[in-house]
């Protein structure tokens, strides 16, 4: 699983590339979790990501936290139906807004 | 929670139309309609959502889940949604797999 | 009635999480199971094989502790077995959140418990039993 982070103004933008699960988040979540302290606002790209696991709801609700604390927006972008799929069934979904893709999400930003 | 959803097939289209609020304890009657019109594999499904006045996101789920079975080569119509079911499939991002109309057929 | 059983054999790390699903999803594309089903399949045994990993095994104080797999399928049910030998552990004592606690403003919410729920409410069927030292979940999904 690869992740890349960018700045764009006062928006962190982090893009992961393949699984989110328990193995996976444990190996990026100390750097991960370092930069989104820093951070403001946050738009999550999961266009790449084919799976995410409870693991993930965790990490998506830990990014939630920090950034809804500092009064920030956290915005997801690439949401593949089955990632919706469980974030509905968990009552998850009632708390982001999700963009088809990165640009537009920026835009609303 | 009052629900009920009538059913109509026609050509090769399935026309849903909701009456009253979907949520978790009246999501599993559509999810049974939506699993009665999919094996005649119809080209549209229509969803008439002018009377429907709350959708929860365990009606997304069935949203979601019709949207799997039909494929890429049918169409998801949703006949005048609410504001509120509106914003909902904005927030999503569902509402970028399905066509928004006033009426149907157009 | 035609029956076709594939096993497979995992070290019961992180890290034979991907391989594990991957067995998962090959499986079920080779007999016959649609993709939504095979995904949701897919996740509910990484939640349950994530437990037995991280609790299961590390409680137990094994190391080296394995999770064997076996998945079968007849014309109309798509059936997967985890046995593993950690602590005796019943997923279905678990409490699900129901729909208040799932109404939950995230600020508030307790992560607990999504990973049991995400694992049994993703099939149709889910058994739990302890037999001869063995943690047996069983999955089934209903091919039709």
């Amino acid at each position: 699983m690869n992740v890349i982070y960018t700045t764009a103004g006062n928006i962190l933008i982090i893009a992961i590339e393949g699984s989110i699960d328990s193995n996976t988040a444990g190996d990026i979540q100390v750097n991960l979790y370092e930069r989104v302290a820093e951070a403001t606002n946050v738009l999550l790209d999961l266009s790449e990501v084919d799976f995410v696991s409870s693991a993930g709801l965790r990490m998506l609700l830990l990014i939630y936290r920090q950034i809804k604390s500092r009064n920030g927006k956290v915005i997801l972008s690439g949401v593949s139906d089955e990632i919706k799929d469980i974030m509905a069934l968990t009552g998850f979904i009632n708390f982001f807004e999700i963009f088809q893709n990165k640009a537009d999400a920026l835009n609303s930003f | 929670m009052s629900f009920s959803v009538k059913t109509e097939t026609f050509d090769n289209v399935a026309k849903l139309t909701l009456t009253g609020e979907l949520d978790s304890s009246t999501a599993p009657q559509l999810m049974e309609e939506i699993n009665k019109v999919i094996p005649q594999r119809p080209s549209e499904l229509v969803m008439d959502f002018e009377q429907l006045d709350f959708m929860a996101s365990a009606g997304l789920r069935v949203i979601i889940f019709a949207k799997q079975k039909l494929g890429t080569a049918a169409k998801l119509f949703m006949v005048k949604p609410q504001e509120q079911v509106l914003e909902t499939l904005r927030m999503t991002g569902l509402i970028y797999s399905v066509t928004i109309v006033e009426h149907y057929p157009e | 009635m035609n029956t076709t059983t594939v096993s497979g054999t995992f070290t019961a790390t992180l890290d034979s999480l991907g391989s594990i699903r991957k067995f998962i999803s090959d499986s079920g594309r080779t007999l016959g199971l649609d993709s939504g089903k095979t995904y949701k399949l897919s996740l509910a045994v990484d939640e349950i094989a994530t437990n037995i990993i991280n609790h299961g095994y590390t409680e137990s104080g094994i190391k080296n502790g394995r999770i064997d797999i076996t998945v079968s399928s007849d014309d109309k049910v798509f059936s997967v077995t985890l046995e593993d030998t950690a602590v005796p552990f019943n997923p279905l004592e678990s409490k699900i959140p129901d729909e208040a606690a799932l109404s939950i403003p995230l600020e508030q919410r307790t992560i607990g418990g999504l990973g049991i729920m995400l694992a049994r409410e993703n099939v149709d069927e889910f058994r739990y039993h302890f037999s001869k030292g063995k943690n047996i979940n069983t999955f089934c999904v209903n091919l039709k």
